[in-house]
């Protein structure tokens, strides 16, 4: 018998030109908690996809239990004893607790389910996960919690009799009690000889739960070392591995004091209360927890979502914005958070998503004048360096950082004024965010002014002139350049006050 | 050297356009047919003949498209025609009786807004209640066909003037009348979809209405309008209908929905919407009306045209999907 309960050695994945993976090993020792850590876009969900048969690797073997594997698909990896436990819960929503634990495994006799033999079987794993804290068993899983419907999929987990179970970021959107609650399950589940894989990129965690740590950077593997032997600095600085000053460009502004927008106590159901102005040629950074409310802040300014009350003032004029189409008009800019599914037209080319939010400035009485618009896309599309043979390139076959870039470009394109950018980064490798950073510093100097929100403190601080930071739908604080600590931002995330 | 690279490039990029697979499909019934019938299949008589039969399905595949580019459905289209066809002729039977005999553009006008209006409640309703486009153009397809029904108490009736008697039947320059409606009618609605905003604005809803609501686009007022545009095409077809059998036939439009979207399909527009081009849909009504041409010229079943009708659309759609 092998000491490692999964050993993945060499792996590498490229997707098209871009490298995902480059030669990474994992070793993961039998009823440990092995936390597996990056940056975003250091690889470590194509790691788990790999390991789940969800992706073929283009190199390296796989060891389950000292034995070398082949996974062809998630179901061929469930039979190997791995489960993965995705950030979006792999549940059906109208489906009961009970159901859903069963689904794909029914219980039947001649195709006929034995209710009563699903219960005691999905009862029993149910009660381990959940410990009692599920209201019922019996109602469909949307109306649980989400931290009740992550009991549910780790007890389907486990009623797959896995071995290894794999927990993606799955405190992402759990409150801090909803945390401890789950910690003390993923610690039962150790006790019980069940070898766990947790990404998390809470540092706090790792050293509050885990056991041993593999560091990813830029889809190459780093290091690994046991928790005990080591502390934050020394883990912060693996996974970044190099200065901040280099990641981010140095910052050139216009000095302005013109005020362009000005949002006074703005609410609507996911936050109360917000106000801020925003000067001409500054970047004011948005910082908080995922869920703090920013995104819908923004959708609601920009006309996405509907608010309920407060004003808006655009350039001084106040304006009252419910569709994104006057958002536009007013010269505001929105590159969405999930560019997939809000900001890319993904079957259409990147002459299309260049010029979908500028086809006026090309055309006449309704007619698109082909000649200008190629070269409007064209000078946007050499500005911001895309990668892509020509600007006929259909967009679902480009990098995520390109994608970034086509998105960024159709705002350049439409000539906003106020652009606001949320996670412009997410999922985007080093070299394209640096270009990103340096686009925007160029954008600022020429007098746009851009909200930017971001997860990574680091982003926050090295770009932004300001940052204000929410939490539970409240605006908690603003800091300046000359307060930005990850301790301040982290501080007034979690709701506390500043000395 | 550099030109046989220009050649093979030139041969890469028509193969690799997704409009070139239903004009291959095209060229192979074309020759096949041939083959088949080689002395009236490729005559002029039976070629013009073939583009006739297609002209009315092609006119109402044209608003199809453009419904399905923006990712909905109708399927009100059969009782559009009918509705237009019987209201028409009625109409026309009192100018007749009156001894008129030409274009009756009041009328024509009249009935094409009616196509028009069934569009925009089709339109509204979909896009403002937020329903599903199948369901809510299945409803107006019954609801109009029970009115037509009502109406015309499901019998033929009503008179066609000599203008549109003769539109029906003759030519011009050697071209059947519908024909040459058809292809103006076509032409305009590709310089709508890719000359102007809104063609444009039709695919990005078509592509990711969500990305193109956050861009700006009006996708509620579109998407409407693709409806209005389709009725109106229905509409059309209605009065060419009317025209063709010369009498206001309440079932004459039987079949019309299924075709016109068959065609589309064949021609390479996605059901989900954003991907597509009247190109390729011009190309499945051709494939479509000579499927049924040579069935007929070679005296097989007509029962068996449905059959190769299917089957013709399940290989469009698998081939498509593999091309992907």
């Amino acid at each position: 018998m092998s000491e490692y309960a999964l050993e993945m050695l060499g792996v590498t994945k490229t997707f098209s030109k871009v490298t995902a993976l480059d030669n990474v090993d994992l070793h993961v020792k039998k009823g440990e908690i092995h936390a597996l850590i990056g940056e975003n876009g250091a690889g470590k969900s194509t790691l788990m996809k790999v390991l789940s048969g969800v992706y073929k690797p283009d190199a390296g073997t796989v060891k389950i239990n000292g034995e070398v594997v082949t996974v062809k698909n998630p179901r061929d990896a469930i039979d190997k004893g791995v489960s993965i436990i995705y950030q979006e819960l792999s549940l059906v929503p109208e489906l009961n607790a009970i159901k859903n634990v069963m689904l794909g495994q029914e219980k039947n006799k001649c195709s006929i389910i034995s209710t009563k033999e699903e219960n005691e079987f999905a009862g029993k794993y149910l009660d381990y996960a959940s410990r009692g804290t599920l209201p019922s068993y019996k109602i469909p899983v949307k109306r649980l919690s989400v931290a009740q419907q992550q009991m549910v999929d780790i007890a389907k987990s486990l009623s797959y009799n896995s071995k290894i179970i794999v927990m993606d970021e799955p405190t992402d959107s759990l409150t801090t009690g909803e945390i401890d609650r789950l910690f003390e399950i993923v610690r039962k589940l150790k006790e019980d000889g069940i070898t766990v894989i947790y990404i998390s990129h809470r540092l706090e965690e790792l050293f509050a739960l885990c056991d041993r740590v593999t560091v990813l950077r830029d889809g190459k593997y780093i290091t690994d070392a046991n928790i005990a032997d080591i502390d934050k600095d020394w883990l912060i600085s693996k996974m970044i591995g190099r200065d901040l000053k280099d990641t981010f460009p140095p910052r050139h502004r216009m000095e302005s004091d013109e005020t362009v927008l000005e949002v006074e106590n703005l609410t609507a159901e996911r936050f109360q209360d917000v106000s801020f102005k925003l000067k001409k040629g500054e970047i004011l950074g948005f910082g908080g927890l995922v869920g703090a409310g920013r995104t819908e802040v923004l959708r609601a300014i920009f006309g996405a979502d509907r608010y309920k009350s407060g004003t808006i003032k655009v350039f001084g004029q106040e304006v009252r914005i419910t569709q994104p189409n006057q958002a536009v008009k007013y010269g505001f800019g929105f590159a969405t958070e999930d560019r997939k599914t809000q900001g890319l037209f993904l079957n259409q080319d990147i002459q299309d998503n260049i010029a979908a939010a500028a086809l006026n400035k090309v055309s006449k009485g309704g007619f698109v004048d082909s000649s200008k618009e190629k070269v409007m896309v064209q000078k946007y599309f050499d500005e911001l360096q895309v990668v892509a043979p020509d600007i006929n390139k259909i967009c679902k076959f480009l990098s995520g950082g390109n994608q970034q870039k086509v998105v960024l470009a159709k705002w350049l394109a439409s000539e906003c004024k106020i652009l606001f950018l949320d996670e412009p980064t997410r999922g985007i490798d080093v070299g394209a965010k640096y270009e990103i950073y340096l686009l925007m510093d160029k954008l600022v100097q020429s007098g746009v002014s851009i909200i930017l929100i971001s997860s990574e403190m680091p982003e926050l601080m090295g770009v932004a002139d300001r940052v204000m930071v929410m939490h539970e739908g409240s605006l908690t604080g603003e800091l300046n350049v000359d307060e930005f600590s990850e301790e301040n931002i982290m501080k007034l995330a979690s709701g506390e006050k500043l000395e | 050297m550099t030109k046989e690279k220009e050649k093979t490039n030139i041969v890469k990029r028509i193969l690799g356009n997704p409009v070139s697979v239903p004009y291959i499909a095209l060229i192979l019934v074309f020759v096949i047919s041939t083959i088949a019938s080689p002395n009236i299949f490729p005559t002029y008589s039976n070629i013009m003949n073939i583009l006739r039969q297609a002209s009315i399905v092609g006119v109402v595949s044209i608003g199809m498209t453009v419904v399905l580019l923006v990712g909905g459905i109708d399927l009100s289209v059969t009782s559009i025609m009918a509705l237009t066809a019987c209201l028409l002729a009625d109409m026309m039977e009192k100018g007749v009786a009156a001894g008129k005999t030409g274009i009756m553009i009041g009328p024509v006008i009249l009935v094409l807004l009616l196509g028009c209006f069934i569009g925009l409640v089709n339109g509204i309703v979909i896009v403002t209640r937020r329903l599903e486009a199948f369901i809510v153009t299945m409803a107006m397809n019954m609801i109009v066909k029970g009115i037509v029904m009502v109406y015309t108490k499901g019998a033929p009736g009503g008179k066609v003037s000599e203008f549109w008697e003769n539109f029906g039947s003759g030519f011009v320059f050697g071209i059947p009348c519908a024909v040459i409606l058809y292809a103006l009618m076509l032409a305009i609605f590709v310089i709508i979809l890719h000359k102007t905003i809104y063609g444009r604005h039709i695919y990005a809803i078509g592509s990711n209405a969500e990305a193109a609501r956050l861009t700006g686009i009006k996708v509620k007022m579109n998407k409407i309008m693709a409806y209005v545009l389709c009725g109106f095409t229905a509409a059309l077809g209605g009065v060419m209908l009317m025209a063709r059998v010369r009498v206001g036939e309440p079932n004459g439009s039987t079949g019309y929905d299924m075709d016109a979207l068959a065609a589309a399909v064949i021609g390479g527009t996605a059901m989900s919407g954003g991907v597509g081009t009247l190109a390729g849909t011009f190309a499945g009504v051709i494939i479509m009306a000579m499927v049924n041409n040579i069935l007929n010229l070679i005296g097989a079943d007509p029962n068996l045209q449905s059959l190769i009708k299917g089957v013709i659309i399940l290989a469009a759609v698998v081939f498509q999907k593999q091309e992907k």
